[in-house]
């Protein structure tokens, strides 16, 4: 029976316009599913959603766990015969569909459009300042050596985030559900068992086993200019998992067993924090300078790859320099150097479900599907 | 034109003496041939200059040629025949066009002659290579096996005599075939020539090289011996190749069972060739027919992006693919892993009507590799203009330098001859117009 297709050609022009502007030179020869070394036999990526997007097929394109299971090693673009560059274009595919999926849908329209980049800043600036009003520490900085908690008490920045990652943790989960039910409808999905591929996908996660594929299984001697990403990733995945562990233990302290901060920089959660900065500041500086002098090759980068890499940079880098100015003692720039951190954090975190970042919630929910059972028509 | 006109005409253009009515044909390939013998049977004195040792040129090392799939020299004999009993062409066999320059009616050409080392007196007899101490790649055979320093670069040679590869051959060093041949044929003291040819128009018939597989890094080439190119494969199965006509295993010289053929390789490709070169979708199919021809139960997949068999000729793909022993899938190849134990070939591929990746493992893999011009590369005489792919553009070059077969464009041999027969005619123009003004 012929089926009536719905060619969504706006969305075409949006895909090219997302920095794959080569795709329509595609000949759909395959050997980008080829040379790919971790697509698999039934459900080959990228060569298939080069055409849905030339067709504007929208809804197979973006209800395809493919997007998502590759991990831009760009095998493709270094093999393309049209020069059609394939890598690109699942890039744009990702950035539209975090954009696509996201609930409240304004959020993601905001998070992905440079207009409102003021305003993102604005919303936990303004909470921060309100805070501080109302404790009346607004331009009056607390006597004595530096301890932030006398600035802005712990529990209050507790309540902040509490508050806004419930809210964002619930975007994410819708987005994760929306994203989850069209590949349903796209690939098929009875009898999926997500439990039982869990723990085995989560290890892989962790343990990087698909870059660790994109790395070892080349096609050819070809440079890609994505050799770095494994190790990068690897570095900055931990460091950043480091960080998390050491706020947790730092709450773990207070809370458990009263252990008030600022705890000595011997300490080995401290220890652990500060490695663990230098390795995603490390790494961060590593994935911009291989964004610039890779442009060409390696595929081209948008607002949203910015946006991520900057503001977890800036985190970071604002943390470290909290740390450097309370040892300094220099009170007059602390105190602010403070609020700035605390605005970077709520940006990177309570946007997790909009930005690329979201792409924790999306990969994993796409390697879930694909682990949980062979998709029964993942093929056109 | 009738007859007699062509000779009033030829006889007017040597009438004024500062027109010439001689032809200069670079390369004696299949579309030269036929450039030379049409002028020069039309009233023209033809030269010929052939850089290889040999007439006959990339046809020659055909097993079977379109559009009627005769063996090569089915083409090649009637057309040295019509240049032994025609007095009006002479070629210059292992000679090159080292100047150029002129208009028409008035070209002035310098041609380096590299030394044979054998003289007019060989018989082809093969006393000589008995002694001869030396090896060295066979390149008619396209690497595959070795011939002495001193060989026949293939059975049917035309001129039929034996040759001295100069960068093998130990020279005045060794000698021993001096002593042994009966008819004092060799003389390794010959030296590079020069020669002044004083001509009318030139014709360029280059012709075209298979490309370098090796620069396909993902295929294997050069590093799985059972990765070959078809260039390769028609010698595999000629008569007069390597295996004398058996289709056996680089590898371990075992049958092949199984082939894979993988067009497209290093062709519409902006990495390598950028273009299509016409030819090779319809080579693959008719070596597939080599190989079932040799084997009942011998299987062939062609793996294609786009199955490019033009006119008539789908008429001959419909036949090899009625063969239910021929197989076909859309998607390229381009992924090969070979068992270093059996040393047999896994080729990967998308199946692009069906969207799953697919595996094949078989004995031999074929890559059909397009055609690159021969100029490419080289230095190239003043006058003749090239596209960004080396291939002469008639337009760009100057007048009264025309251009047929391969030098162009990728062709098949018809095309090539009809192209050499339309050269032959312009150049032919070329000289009546000189000789007008």
């Amino acid at each position: 029976m012929p089926a009536l297709v719905s060619a969504d050609l706006g969305f075409k022009r949006e895909i090219l316009g997302r920095g794959a502007p080569d795709l329509t030179a595609c000949y759909q020869c395959g050997t980008c599913s080829v040379v790919c070394p971790i697509s698999t036999a039934d459900n080959p990526f990228p060569r298939k959603e080069m055409i849905w997007v030339q067709w504007g097929l929208k809804e197979r394109a973006l209800g395809n766990s493919s997007i998502w299971l590759c991990h831009q090693c760009a095998t493709c673009t270094a093999y393309c015969p049209r020069d059609a560059k394939p890598a690109s274009l699942m890039a744009a595919l990702r950035d539209y569909s975090i954009q696509h999926f996201a609930v409240p849908a304004f959020m993601g329209r905001a998070v992905s459009d440079p207009r409102f980049l003021p305003l993102l800043f604005a919303v936990p600036a303004l909470i921060f300042l309100a805070l501080l009003a109302s404790l009346g520490h607004l331009g009056r900085l607390p006597e004595g050596p530096v301890v932030f908690s006398k600035f802005l008490p712990i529990i209050h920045i507790e309540i902040v985030f509490m508050a806004a990652m419930t809210l964002s943790g619930l975007g994410a989960l819708a987005g994760g559900v929306r994203y989850w039910r069209a590949m349903t409808l796209h690939m098929g999905g009875d009898g999926r068992a997500p439990t039982q591929a869990l723990v085995p996908t989560v290890l892989g996660i962790l343990r990087h086993r698909k870059f660790a594929e994109c790395r070892s299984r080349p096609a050819g001697t070809r440079q890609t200019f994505k050799e770095h990403l494994h190790p990068t990733h690897l570095a900055v995945f931990w460091g950043f998992l480091g960080l998390v562990a050491t706020t947790t233990s730092v709450g773990i302290g207070i809370y458990a067993f009263g252990y008030l901060t600022p705890w000595p920089l011997w300490h080995p959660v401290k220890i652990l924090g500060n490695a663990s900065g230098v390795a995603v500041v490390g790494a961060l500086l590593v994935f911009g300078y291989r964004r610039v002098a890779d442009a060409e090759r390696a595929g081209k980068s948008t607002y949203s790859d910015w946006l991520f890499l900057v503001v977890l940079g800036s985190t970071t880098l604002t943390g470290f320099l909290c740390q450097i100015l309370r040892l300094a003692d220099a009170r007059g720039a602390a105190y602010p150097m403070y609020v700035v951190h605390l605005v970077f954090v709520f940006v990177l975190l309570v946007y997790i479900p909009y930005s690329k970042f979201s792409h924790l919630v999306y990969r994993t929910t796409a390697m879930l599907y694909a682990a949980s059972a062979p998709p029964a028509n993942g093929a056109s | 034109m009738t007859q007699s006109t062509v000779e009033g005409a030829a006889r007017a253009a040597e009438a004024i003496p500062s027109v010439h009515r001689s032809i200069l044909v670079v390369g004696g390939g299949i579309a030269g041939i036929t450039a030379a013998v049409e002028a020069a049977e039309a009233g023209y004195e033809v030269y010929i200059v052939e850089k290889s040792p040999y007439l006959g040129g990339r046809v020659a090392q055909l097993n079977k040629y379109f559009p009627k799939l005769c063996p090569p020299y089915c083409g090649l004999e009637i057309n040295f025949q019509r240049i032994r009993k025609e007095p009006r062409v002479r070629f210059f066999t292992l000679a090159e066009v080292e100047r150029l320059s002129g208009r028409p009616g008035r070209f002035e050409a310098t041609l380096v002659l590299h030394p044979r080392y054998v003289n007019d007196r060989c018989t082809a007899c093969g006393d000589c290579v008995r002694v001869c101490p030396v090896d060295r790649p066979n390149a008619f055979n396209y690497g595959m096996g070795t011939t002495k320093a001193i060989y026949l670069p293939h059975e049917m040679a035309f001129p039929m005599k034996y040759v001295i590869d100069g960068a093998a051959c130990k020279l005045t060093e060794c000698a021993k075939c001096v002593g042994t041949c009966g008819y004092g044929a060799i003389d390794l003291t010959m030296q590079p020539r020069t020669l002044t040819l004083q001509v009318g128009a030139v014709v360029v018939t280059t012709g075209w090289k298979p490309y370098d597989a090796t620069r396909i890094d993902n295929l294997g080439f050069g590093t799985y011996p059972n990765v070959i190119t078809n260039v390769m494969m028609e010698r595999l199965a000629a008569p007069n190749g390597p295996t004398k006509g058996k289709i056996l295993r680089p590898s371990d010289g075992k049958p092949v069972e199984s082939a894979a053929f993988i067009q497209c390789a290093g062709s519409r490709d902006v990495n390598h060739l950028g273009y299509c070169s016409g030819i090779c979708c319809l080579a693959s199919l008719k070596e597939a027919t080599y190989l079932r021809e040799q084997n009942p139960n011998a299987k062939a997949h062609i793996f294609y992006i786009d199955l490019r068999t033009p006119g008539t000729y789908d008429f001959f793909a419909r036949k090899v693919l009625g063969d239910p022993n021929v197989s076909i899938m859309k998607g390229k190849v381009a992924r090969i892993v070979e068992d270093p134990a059996t040393r047999r070939l896994t080729v990967e591929a998308e199946d692009i009507l069906s969207a799953r990746k697919t595996r094949l493992t078989v004995d031999l893999v074929v890559l059909a590799t397009g055609m690159v011009s021969s100029l490419d590369g080289t230095r190239l005489p003043a006058g003749v203009g090239l596209d960004g792919d080396s291939f002469v553009v008639p337009d760009a070059s100057s007048d009264g330098i025309f251009a047929a077969g391969c030098a162009r464009s990728p062709v098949d041999v018809a095309t090539a001859t009809q192209e050499g027969t339309a050269a032959a005619l312009k150049a032919i123009q070329a000289i009546q117009g000189a000789v007008r003004r």
